[in-house]
């Protein structure tokens, strides 16, 4: 199992506020393995955020409490490391890169030194150098001039230059892994799909494992290998892209699925799954996803379902796969989605 | 820039001019005449000295001198100091009240900015209570007090330094110090908020992704951009500062610009008052035009184009 870069084992983690304890992460199971794309998937406030920056340990603690569970790093103990620690882990072991590209950027400081302070953070290497460095990454992601560009401050790039910047930051001291927090939704489409392609073509070229958080199916099928679905703080259905795409299992997933308009779709009004996701402040007995749910049975609403196990890895939490329910063929992907990279002729 | 400059000087000329109209009309408005309060003239006499200085002529046409006269930089005789002028006071008083003024921001600047970031980056913990605690007594306890208070502890109790007069440096300490711890407050409550508010911003998130330790951060992410709101209330602040405060000065015995502000109003010395608003006026607007090249040097947005 030393393909495994990234292990997060049965992870917990809460909010405590004012009102009471916040139950983002409500055990958390996954793995990363070296080279590949995993996507994590889910509606806003389902905690995919918290569980990649948990990882990070970028949640600041309080409010913020890791109740229990195990983070291993390439096969190292990393759950209790202090801030120390972790501050050499960040950027040079793993990095991450934002939602909003507007935002993330400091406004009064150059994009060169914005890229070079991580650099000689974490190598012992002239200023030179690392200016050095740093031009070539800003080639790199597509920054048109990166001389220039070394100098420019944030705000005199777009949205999506401003991503690739992020991008150019994240990967400068070529982690081993890049944690993606919906890297393209604050952007525009045609832009999106640029950003897409220059994280995956980095991805091979550096050899990084990519973790890409998103609620957005489209992006997951452009990027990503394996798919983590997760509902109100936990896994709900994990598996291959494919499998996850065309054989879901959860009526979650299949419900995601299906409110994702597709480009012949005749229907006037697009399907939506009803209802709104629970209160983390009380997460409800036995399945979360019980109330929203088409097949929703008795035992739903009184007991947790335990995790199946399926061929190709394909793991799902939901009743109805226990024998004795009634078997259901659960509706996926209508429409041919290649999961294979479709991202030029896309646009 | 140039044109810039140039755009600045003519909106700050056309202030200074609605200023000086504004305060000469108000003035005047004002009941009584500036040598009613001395008993010991009669009316007559009341009426020669009005005549002397011009005062009985039509308003318009007094408006039209004086603006002549500030033209030229010159603002007329006193009604109150015989014999002096408005200009030569200013002279003479303003360079002691600037001085106080300097060596109170000297000493505020660095404390208060220090302690703000300090209280920012402790949030919740001692030493933020401690800062909170100096900021709120430095804002609330009204200078009279202070001013009083230190002079009780070290000239009264302590014989460390004088009670009061403008001679030696020792002279300066206390005076400076009153004025001071009260700058201190405010400057410290305004960068704790202004550091707090920097620190829930997005690229200081980024910047602990990149691994950068918590002093890094806060030293060239925070401070730069926490410095935005200083500058703005910086202007004002050293303005008025400079122009010299009518209670501290008063309670040193110092010989200083602030209290002309109070005693030309109270004793109707129309000269003075004019001079003094108009002055003050000019040094405010230059502060603020220094704050305004000063915010294009901290933050490259709202930098001017050339």
């Amino acid at each position: 199992m030393s393909r495994k870069i990234l292990e997060i084992k049965d992870l917990h983690f809460s909010f405590d506020t004012y009102a009471g304890e916040v139950q983002a992460v409500r055990g958390i199971s996954l793995y990363l393995n070296k080279g590949e794309t995993l996507a994590i998937v889910g509606e806003s406030g389902c905690g995919k955020s918290v569980t990649v920056q948990t990882v990070m340990k970028l949640v600041p603690t309080p409010p913020g409490r890791l109740k229990s569970g195990k983070i291993i790093y390439c096969g190292e103990d990393i759950t209790h490391y202090s801030q120390k620690e972790m501050q050499k882990l960040r950027g040079s072991e793993m990095s991450m890169i934002f939602q909003d590209p507007m935002t993330s950027l400091n406004p009064t400081m150059r994009i060169g030194r914005q890229i070079t302070e991580g650099i000689l953070k974490h190598e012992n290497i002239s200023p030179d150098k690392a200016k050095q460095r740093a031009i070539e990454m800003l080639a790199k992601v597509g920054i048109a001039n990166p001389e220039k560009g070394f100098k420019r401050y944030p705000h005199q790039f777009s949205g999506g230059m401003r991503q690739r910047v992020m991008i150019a930051i994240a990967l400068v001291c070529n982690p081993n892994v890049l944690f993606a927090d919906e890297p393209t939704t604050a952007l525009d489409v045609t832009t999106q799909a640029q950003i897409l392609e220059l994280i995956n073509e980095l991805k091979q070229e550096l050899e990084t494992s990519v973790v890409i958080i998103t609620h957005d199916l489209g992006v997951v099928a452009r990027t990503a290998e394996r798919v983590a679905v997760m509902y109100a703080g936990k896994i709900v259905e994990t598996g291959l892209s494919r499998d996850i795409f065309y054989k879901p299992k959860h009526p979650y997933t299949s419900g995601l699925l299906e409110s994702m308009p597709s480009a012949g779709q005749v229907e006037k009004t697009l399907t939506s799954i009803k209802g709104t996701p629970p209160d983390l402040f009380a997460p409800p007995k036995g399945c979360s996803f019980a109330p929203r749910c088409k097949y929703c049975m008795n035992i739903c609403t009184q007991t947790d379902p335990d995790e199946v196990q399926l061929e190709n890895g394909h793991k799902v939490s939901c009743w109805l796969m226990n024998p004795q329910a009634e078997k259901r063929e659960l509706p996926g992907r209508k429409s041919r989605l290649s999961t294979q990279k479709p991202l030029k002729e896309g646009i | 820039m140039v044109r810039y400059i140039l755009k600045r000087l003519v909106i700050s000329i056309i202030t200074i001019w609605l200023l000086a109209t504004v305060t000469f009309f108000l003035l005047r408005t004002l009941p009584g005449n500036p040598f009613q309060t001395e008993k010991l003239l009669t009316v007559e006499m009341q009426e020669r000295m009005m005549s002397y200085y011009g005062l009985d002529r039509p308003l318009m046409e007094q408006y039209f001198t004086y603006m002549k006269n500030l033209l030229q930089g010159n603002f007329g005789y006193s009604l109150k100091y015989t014999n002096r002028t408005v200009n030569s006071i200013i002279k003479s008083t303003f360079p002691v009240s600037a001085e106080l003024g300097l060596r109170s921001l000297a000493v505020a600047l660095p404390i208060g900015l220090a302690l703000g970031v300090a209280s920012a980056r402790k949030r919740g913990k001692i030493i933020d209570y401690i800062c909170v605690v100096i900021a709120v007594i430095g804002v609330s306890i009204p200078s009279f007090i202070m001013g009083t208070f230190l002079q009780y502890i070290f000239a009264i109790k302590l014989k460390l330094l004088p009670v009061s007069q403008w001679k030696t440096a020792a002279h300066t300490i206390l005076p400076t110090v009153a004025l001071a711890l009260s700058l201190m407050a405010t400057l410290t409550r305004v960068m704790r908020a202004s550091m707090l508010e920097v620190t829930m911003q997005d690229y200081i998130k980024t910047a602990r992704a990149k691994g950068l330790g918590e002093g890094r951060i806060t030293w060239s992410h925070q401070v730069r951009n926490a410095m935005i709101p200083i500058l703005t209330m910086l202007g004002p602040m050293v303005a008025s500062v400079l122009m010299g405060t009518f209670v501290i000065e008063k309670i040193f015995a110092i010989p200083g610009l602030g209290q002309h502000f109070v005693n030309s109003i109270t004793g109707l010395d129309y000269t003075m008052t004019m001079g003094l608003t108009v002055f003050y006026g000019i040094f405010l607007v230059t502060a603020n035009f220094i704050v305004d090249i000063l915010y294009g040097l901290v933050d490259p947005r709202i930098r001017l184009a050339k």
